[in-house]
Parts: C-alpha cells; sequence; structure tokens
C-alpha cells in the first residue's frame, strides 16, 4: 500500500509541474488563441535568475522570487508585443512557429548566460524529507502542490470576481462583444501575457530546487506542459490542473507497473485515446484553433517558377562541383523536402495540422533497417514494402483522427510520434533501441547501387515527382474539394465532398511520401537511430513548410533547404547559433507569415493588380 | 510589401554575415597540419563540447609555440554538431573538404555511428566517445569504454563486501550500452542484479523507479546516467532517503555541478565515480606515471580559461597528441599512414591512462588505467575500497 501511495505522490509531483506550466498555456490560449510553446522558458528562465540572485547577488529568497517574477511577466509581455500581438491575424501554424522561434531563441540565450550545467533555485526552507501515511516526502514537494492550489484559487477568484479577470473572460469568449463594451482587447492580452509567465515562472521556481533546470529544461517541460493543457481542455486553466495531474499520474503508474523502458510511451497511448474518446463525445473540443489561413495563390506562378529554377540551378550546380559537403546538406535538404511536401499536402491544402510526419519518416527508416540488415532483404523491395506500412499506417490514424482538427490534432499526431519514438527505443531486439540500426546498405534497384552523386540525383528527382503529384492533386476535382475543406469542412460536407475518405487519402499519400523519405535517410546514412526521426523532426517538418510557404510544393521544397542550410551557415557562431535560429524564425513568420514563396505570390500579386488596374485607369480615360 | 522586403533583406544580410563555418585558430605554414574538431557546443552532450574545444585550442597553442608538428604547424579547423547525427555527418564531410588529416569527435554515440560508415577512407577519425567502439584502420577511440569503468567499480564494491545490485538509468543510449557490460561484469564477480529500472531523459520525478528496487533491498546502486537526469535521480535518492553506496557515470564529475549538489544537500553520502586519471586532479597518488603530466596540463589549462579542464578535456588533449606522434612516426600528412604508426604506439603516457595501440586495438586506454574517485564535499577524492 505504502508503494501505491508512494507511486502516486511521485505522480502528484510530476503532474503538479505539468499543471502549473499547462496553466500558463491556457491562460494565453484563452485570451490570444496563441499555443506558445515558449511557456517553459518562464519556467527555466525564473529559475535561472533566482539561482543567479541568490548565488551571486545574495539576496534573501523572498525578494529573489520576487525579482524573478516581476523579470519573466516583462517578458512575457516583451514576447507578446514584440512578436506575437503583430502577428495576431496569421494562421496558427505561424503562430506556433512564431513561439517556438522565441523558445529557441530564449534557449540560446540562457546557454551563453547560464552555461549547460544543471543548476537549481535554493529549496524554500527545510530540504530534509519526512515520512507521513509510510511515504517519504520533499517539503519542496509540499511547496509545489501548495503552489497549484494557492494559483487555482487565486486564478478562480479572480477569473470569476475581479473586473480584470471577468474582462480576460469576456475577450476570450467574445472579443468583438467584449470591446464594444469599453474592455480594453489589448491591455487584457497583456496582462494574460504577464500572468502566464508568472504562473510559468512561480512553476520553475517552485519546482526547480527539485527537477534543476538546463537551458534546455524550457522546451521539454513547455511540451508536457502543452500535453497537459491539451490533454484538460485547451482554454480552461482548471481543465490544465487536471490534465496535468492524469498525465503525472499516467507516466508514475506505467513506471510501476507496466515498463519503465516505455512510460512515456505508455503516458501518452492514454492521451491519445483520451482525446479520441473525447473527441466523439464532445464536438466543440475538435476544431480549437482554426484561426486565419494563409491564402491561396493560383499555383505555380512567376515567383514560384523562378525559386524553381534558381533551385534547380543550385542543385545542379554543387553536382557539377562535386564538393560533398554541399551535397551531403543538399541530399538531406532533398530528402526531407519529399516529407514535406507531404506535409504541404496535409496542412497547406487541407488543413490539417499534423505533427506525426516524424512517425512515418520512422516507420520508412526502421522497416528498410530491419528489412535489409536483419533480414537481408533487397533495399528496392524493402523500400516499397516500407511505403506500403506508412500507407497503411497513415490509413489507419487518418481515420481514426478523423474527428479532430486544430491543436487538438497537432498534440495527437504529436502524440504518435512520441510514441512511435518510444517504441523504437524500447524495442531493441527489433530496432537496436538508442544505438539504431547501423549497417543499412546503401539503395539499390535492378543490380544498380546508388551512391554519391547518383543517390544525390535520384533523390532531387523524387523530390521533382513527389512536387509534381502534389501539384497536379492540388489541381485536380480531389485538390479543389481538399481546399473546401481546408477552408470550411461543414460547408464541404453540405456540398457533397466525402470529407472523411478525402482526408483519409491525403494522410495516406502524405505517410507515402514521408515513408519514403524516412527508407531514403536511412540508406543515405547507412543508420537510422529514433533520434533521427523522432518527434522533433515531426516539428522540424511542420517549420519547414511553414518557413518556406504552405500552400505550395515548391514552398516545401524552400523551407527544407534553408532550415538544413541554416545550421551549417551558422555553424562558426557555436553557441549562438541557437539565438539566431530563433531569432531568423521569429523574423521570417513575423513578416512573411505566408512564408517566403507565399510572400513572394503576394508581392507579385499586388504588383500584377497594380499594373492592371493602371491599365485599366489608362484605357477609361482614353 | 516594406516589411516583405525588410525580413528578406535582414534574412539575406544575416546569411551573409555568417560567412562558413571553419574557425581557423592559427596561420598556416608551408604545409600545416590541418585537424579537425567535430564538437558540441549545443545540443544534450554541450556540457563537455566546449572542454573539448577548450583542451583543442591549449593543445594547438602550446604545439605551435614549440614549432608545431614535425615542422608543419598545425591549423585547427572546427565543426559545431549540436549533438545531432544528421549534422555530424555534415561536419565529417565539411572536415573532409577541407583535407584535415584527422577529425577529433564527435562524442556522442548516434552521431559517432552516423558518421563511422563514411569514416572508412579520408582523414583518421578519433573520437572522444566513452561508448563508441572504432571500426577499421582509420578509426580510433578516447576514454576508457564505459563497460570497463563500471566493471571496475563493480570490482571495488565487491571487494568492499557488497553483493547486491541494482541498476538504473534513462531509456537513451547510455542505458542501453551500460547495462549489458554492467550485467556481464556483475554475474562474472557472482553479484545479484535485485532490479533493473529506466526513466525518460525528460522525467522530473524518478521516486518511482527508486521505490521499486528499494523494494528489492539492493546493498548499492548503480546510476549510469548523464547530465540532468542524474540530477533528478540523486533528488529521487534525498527525497527517499535513500543511503546505499551509489556508483554513477564519469561522466558527472562536473566539480561545479557536484559543489552545487552538494550545497543543496542532495549529493549521495557514499557517491563513486570510476574514471579515467586525470579527472582525480591533484589527489591521484604520486605512484601513477601521468600524474606530473596530469598537473603541468590543469595547471596550464587553469591559467588560459580560469577553471579546471572537464570532461572531454584530457580525452581531446591525448587524442591531439596521439595523432601528432603519429605524424611524427610516419613523417606524413597522409591519414593510412598515421593511422599505421598510430597502431604501433605502446607504452605512451597520457592524461589518461598508458596508452596501448595494436592493429586490433584501436581504443588505447582500459580497465587497468581505471582509477575510483569518492565525492567528498563535492570534491573527487582518490579512492581505494
Amino acid at each position: 500500500m505504502s508503494e501505491f501511495l508512494q507511486f502516486t505522490l511521485s505522480g502528484i509531483i510530476s503532474g503538479a509541474i505539468y499543471a502549473l506550466v499547462g496553466l500558463g498555456f491556457s491562460l494565453i490560449y484563452r485570451v490570444s488563441g496563441v499555443m506558445n510553446l515558449a511557456q517553459g522558458q518562464f519556467y527555466a528562465w525564473a529559475a535561472f535568475i533566482t539561482y543567479s540572485l541568490t548565488s551571486y547577488f545574495h539576496l534573501q529568497i523572498g525578494v529573489a522570487v520576487v525579482l524573478s517574477v516581476v523579470a519573466v511577466a516583462i517578458l512575457g509581455i516583451l514576447m507578446d508585443r514584440l512578436a506575437l500581438a503583430p502577428a495576431r491575424s496569421a494562421d496558427l501554424t505561424a503562430l506556433l512557429i512564431i513561439t517556438l522561434g522565441i523558445s529557441t531563441l530564449l534557449e540560446g540565450l540562457s546557454e551563453i548566460i547560464w552555461g549547460t550545467n544543471p543548476l537549481a533555485p535554493p529549496a524554500f526552507g527545510a530540504d530534509q524529507p519526512f515520512r507521513a501515511f509510510g511515504i517519504a516526502i520533499l517539503p519542496q514537494d509540499l511547496w509545489v502542490i501548495g503552489g497549484v492550489i494557492v494559483i487555482v484559487l487565486c486564478l478562480s477568484f479572480i477569473l470569476t470576481r475581479t473586473y480584470t479577470g471577468k474582462a480576460l473572460t469576456a475577450v476570450s469568449e467574445k472579443r468583438e462583444a467584449a470591446m464594444l463594451m469599453g474592455i480594453d482587447a489589448s491591455k487584457t492580452r497583456i496582462i494574460a501575457f504577464a500572468a502566464s509567465a508568472t504562473v510559468g515562472g512561480i512553476a520553475g521556481i517552485l519546482a526547480g530546487p527539485i527537477t534543476f533546470v538546463t537551458f534546455e529544461s524550457g522546451l521539454s517541460i513547455g511540451l508536457k506542459g502543452f500535453v497537459a493543457a491539451v490533454l484538460g481542455g485547451v482554454g480552461n486553466p482548471f481543465g490544465a490542473v487536471v490534465g496535468g495531474l492524469l498525465l503525472g499520474l499516467a507516466e508514475s503508474y506505467s513506471s510501476a507497473y507496466v515498463s519503465s523502458l516505455f512510460s512515456s510511451a505508455t503516458a501518452f497511448v492514454v492521451l491519445l485515446l483520451f482525446l479520441l474518446i473525447r473527441s466523439l463525445t464532445d464536438k466543440g473540443s475538435q476544431s480549437l484553433g482554426s484561426g486565419s489561413r494563409p491564402a491561396f495563390f493560383a499555383e505555380f506562378r512567376l515567383p514560384s517558377v523562378i525559386i524553381s529554377v534558381a533551385l534547380a540551378f543550385l542543385v545542379a550546380g554543387v553536382a557539377i562541383s562535386g564538393n560533398e559537403s554541399y551535397m551531403s546538406v543538399l541530399l538531406t535538404a532533398g530528402i526531407f523536402a519529399i516529407a514535406a511536401i507531404g506535409l504541404h499536402l496535409l496542412k497547406g491544402i487541407t488543413g490539417v495540422l499534423s505533427l506525426g510526419q516524424g512517425a512515418f519518416m520512422a516507420i520508412g527508416g526502421f522497416c528498410v533497417g530491419v528489412l535489409t540488415v536483419k533480414l537481408h532483404v533487397d533495399p528496392l523491395f524493402a523500400t516499397v514494402v516500407a511505403i506500403v506500412l506508412g500507407m497503411v499506417t497513415a490509413a489507419i490514424i487518418g481515420f481514426i483522427t478523423l474527428r479532430l482538427s486544430g491543436y487538438i490534432l497537432a498534440i495527437a499526431t504529436l502524440a504518435l510520434s512520441i510514441i512511435v519514438e518510444q517504441v523504437a527505443l524500447g524495442w531493441q531486439p527489433v530496432t537496436g533501441g538508442a544505438s539504431g540500426i547501423p549497417g543499412i546498405p546503401s539503395f539499390s534497384a535492378f543490380g544498380f547501387v546508388f551512391t554519391g552523386i547518383s543517390l544525390y540525383l535520384l533523390v532531387w528527382a523524387l523530390v521533382v515527382v513527389s512536387g509534381l503529384v502534389a501539384y497536379n492533386l492540388a489541381r485536380s476535382n480531389i485538390g479543389r474539394a481538399l481546399k473546401v475543406i481546408r477552408q470550411d469542412e461543414t460547408v464541404a460536407a453540405t456540398s457533397g465532398i466525402p470529407v472523411a475518405l478525402y482526408k483519409v487519402i491525403v494522410f495516406v499519400i502524405a505517410g507515402a511520401l514521408a515513408s519514403l523519405a524516412g527508407a531514403l535517410y536511412a540508406f543515405s546514412s547507412n543508420f537510422i537511430e529514433p533520434g533521427m526521426v523522432g518527434s522533433s523532426t515531426s516539428i522540424l517538418l511542420l517549420v519547414m513548410v511553414a518557413v518556406g510557404g504552405e500552400t505550395g510544393a515548391v514552398g516545401s521544397v524552400v523551407g527544407a533547404v534553408i532550415l538544413m542550410l541554416l545550421p551549417a551557415v551558422f555553424n562558426a557562431l557555436s553557441t549562438t547559433e541557437l539565438v539566431l535560429t530563433g531569432f531568423l524564425l521569429v523574423l521570417v513568420m513575423l513578416f512573411l507569415p505566408n512564408g517566403i514563396i507565399g510572400s513572394l505570390e503576394e508581392v507579385y500579386q499586388s504588383f500584377s493588380h497594380r499594373k492592371k488596374s493602371a491599365k485599366e485607369k489608362v484605357e477609361a480615360v482614353v | 510589401m516594406k516589411k516583405v522586403g525588410v525580413a528578406l533583406l535582414s534574412l539575406v544580410f544575416l546569411l551573409a554575415s555568417c560567412g562558413t563555418s571553419a574557425a581557423s585558430t592559427t596561420s598556416a605554414s608551408h604545409t600545416p597540419l590541418k585537424i579537425g574538431l567535430l564538437y558540441e557546443a549545443t545540443g544534450a552532450f554541450s556540457y563537455f563540447g566546449i572542454d573539448s574545444l577548450n583542451a583543442a585550442q591549449l593543445w594547438v597553442k602550446q604545439v605551435n609555440a614549440k614549432g608545431g608538428v614535425a615542422g608543419h604547424k598545425v591549423q585547427l579547423i572546427t565543426y559545431n554538431t549540436a549533438t545531432n547525427p544528421t549534422q555530424a555527418v555534415e561536419g565529417y564531410k565539411y572536415l573532409a573538404s577541407q583535407h584535415v588529416a584527422a577529425i577529433v569527435g564527435p562524442g556522442s554515440l548516434a552521431e559517432f555511428e552516423a558518421v563511422a560508415p563514411i569514416a572508412t577512407s579520408g582523414p583518421v577519425l578519433y573520437t572522444t566517445c566513452g561508448i563508441c567502439i572504432p571500426k577499421g584502420l582509420l578509426q580510433f577511440a578516447g576514454v576508457i569504454l564505459s563497460g570497463p569503468l563500471e566493471a571496475y567499480a563493480l570490482s571495488q564494491l565487491h571487494k568492499a563486501g557488497i553483493n547486491k545490485v541494482a541498476f538504473l538509468s534513462t531509456n537513451d543510449a547510455t542505458g542501453e550500452t551500460s547495462y549489458p557490460p554492467f550485467a556481464e561484469a556483475a554475474k562474472a564477480l557472482g553479484m545479484d542484479i535485485t532490479a533493473t529500472q529506466y526513466f525518460d531523459t525528460t522525467s522530473v520525478d524518478v521516486t518511482t523507479q527508486l521505490t521499486k528496487i528499494m523494494a528489492t533491498h539492493p546493498q548499492a546502486i548503480d546510476i549510469w546516467t548523464a547530465g540532468e537526469p542524474t540530477v533528478v535521480a540523486f533528488q529521487g535518492l534525498h527525497a527517499l532517503g535513500i543511503n546505499v553506496p551509489v556508483i554513477t557515470c564519469d561522466c558527472n564529475l562536473i566539480p561545479s555541478l557536484l559543489g552545487l549538489l552538494q550545497k543543496r544537500g542532495i549529493l549521495p553520502s557514499q557517491l563513486y565515480i570510476p574514471i579515467t586519471p586525470d579527472l582525480a586532479y591533484n589527489t591521484l597518488p604520486s605512484s601513477y606515471p601521468e600524474k606530473a603530466k596530469i598537473e603541468s596540463f590543469d595547471k596550464a589549462y587553469e591559467a588560459q580559461f580560469g577553471s579546471q579542464p572537464g570532461l572531454s578535456s584530457g580525452t581531446t588533449y591525448d587524442a591531439l597528441s596521439l595523432i601528432a606522434l603519429g605524424v611524427e612516426k610516419s613523417h606524413s600528412l597522409n591519414p593510412v599512414k598515421i593511422a599505421e604508426a598510430m597502431q604501433q604506439i605502446h607504452g605512451y603516457v597520457g592524461l589518461q591512462g598508458i596508452y596501448n595501440f595494436s592493429p586490433t586495438q584501436h581504443r588505447g586506454v582500459g580497465e587497468s588505467d581505471a582509477v575510483l574517485v569518492k565525492i567528498v564535499n563535492g570534491k573527487p577524492e582518490y579512492a581505494s575500497l
């Protein structure tokens, strides 16, 4: 019994930490519609600042806490005013990527300021554990649990009993109506960001003495908070608390009673099931975060043609130069471009925000790894099997997530990515675990082995084929139907479009392309391991599509090339690389919310319109 | 429109201003000896990547001040892998395209496994990874493999009368590669493994795993984790009041971190770390032939960087010294000839032990070079159980 209580306490402590981060997510989402992936940075920065103030400036813990909370509240306001408020009308993917850019920037800055070793603010008071009800408890654990309770009570009071709280609720429910009633929505938004950062900061100060923090802690704890917020019902701060506790308990009980190797996977399976079951009963939860979407432009206009020709010259030029270093970068870019084109079909054409493309790359990569290395299957046949397996899995995933969209679908597909990554890590006899599968042969077909320049040309030929498939699909009747689905599923359904069937078809095509990319990645590296195709790959693919421009296949290719070139270009900058990468992401999504190609198309369209209207004016005068 | 223009101009400016990724630290003489460094400035292994860079810069400065290696000035070209296998491959190819004779690094298993298949021709590859197995003529490895380190620590615990041990690690490459040698060594010593538990690297609490471990009544626990997860595990030990001897990975011997853990009262009171001799710092007995060299290195490092050398400082410094020895012995900058000469190195006293290579043994140090330290007041002290 005492063991069970100890497992429960462990789950509650982890859950309380996730809950505090999730609370911050919900507060911001409630007012701004932004899912702030930088939320975890408030946690890390408050812990770091408190550490510095107490260790180097020898301030009293109480003073240090107040100063740290004020500092992160200012950080939250700056984050909103400088990056998010100017992009308030942007698509939810653009907003997500801006917050991811801010998170990367802050992560880089904290590495420069505080280094790479784990640090922690001091514990509040006594630090020796005591026993009660047969279990060991740390005093700081009680501070964390107490913190959650106090914050929930305070928020409850503020949201229901104060003018500010009521204004927050009003703006979150009916922004325009609230503004008509004299509520300053902009001020309310500032308060929400400051409050959210404060809650995140308090979480870091309370839990930091237990968990310690490194410059990388923000994103990982932020993702857990993101899951907690979605699990509890985005926008509902108290739901985030329940979500956090559920996640913490699921992790603890699965470690205790299922397998410690698969604890995270089990927790995410629970999350996925929970979301699916809830989607069947709660109609309202399925469409969170639909927001505005980047405009469509007539396919393949002049800017796309120019960029495509430039890309072709770049690819050919590097091939002719024979520079192995550049060829290697562009080979990887080509492989990722194939998977990104699949995501372009999903996100750009159909409006399905998927963070699961990395999972299909993993399926493709590990499938060819196992088949060629362990079963000595011919690489071409192994690739066909990998693509078929990817398509079947995608059909199943597409079918079971039909009722999900927006952030809910994003988190469900991200959960899928994490589950696949965890299974690849834990299923060592088959996948090789964290060591992966080395010794994968080079790709060969009909006796010809593709290595070096031949593999490079093959990959880029496949990029062109994938791009043409996407282009033709977008222009077909199905493509037009998909664009209607993207704009409004209800309208599409009432127009007689088989929404479910078409969405599954797009999932299958995207799954096939990602599996092909995963297989090529494994063949080109002669190696595959879970980290190469994990959940971070899914996020990277989304960033590629958004940076390049989601509504055209060329944009996905441009995004893949830029994102693969960035590390090489910024390499000499060492630790400042993260800061610049984050800054650039924010900059691109802020000023080019339609992505690079989308923005060029926009400029071209605006120029064409002006020219046309000028011509019309001249004709009218004549 | 204006905003778009500004953004595009900024993008072009940023890309243009950043230049390429080479960081040359010396001016080349007639035929410089070019050596590449694949290090981790960012990412999960960045906590020792900078140690590696510092040591390499110090070595190059010292060697060039003495006229270089066999008359060749040394030119160091660095590449940050960000602890990412794909970037490690890009970095290897970039350094190879710069015609380096040898590359030191990378430091993680995934990076090495990604680079190893293409490192069968081209420069010598000397990895600083403690769990990687070099393959073929051109690949070498520094630092004692984690398996022999664990075996050495277990043998010391066994000597002290401990026969029941438990294992706790992360569900990543660290846990996966450290369990088999742990199990093998325990079996060879006739010790019982009472429990084996894993946790995710992003976990914030592992008291569940430790509760399960303590239910099996081990006399000692092997917590073979690296970085932040180690702190989470130690916090769990502290929370549950567990006071059995703990052995942990050499990669946790970070003086500033251990000092902070000591200050916060969560450092296990009986914490032992099996390490290479350089990390025992000035507590190493005079009987060790490496002692004088270590003292001189520590002094020079502290003078230049204002801190003690870190985890992979000694590995990198030794790697560069051994490559230089290969160049001197072979009188050549040809990687194959350097590698062939390095295979013949015997009895070289480095910072991390006495190196003995052969055509079948490309990791020059092993269990016989390991020492055990006990962490006392947050500082390592040479220990013999």
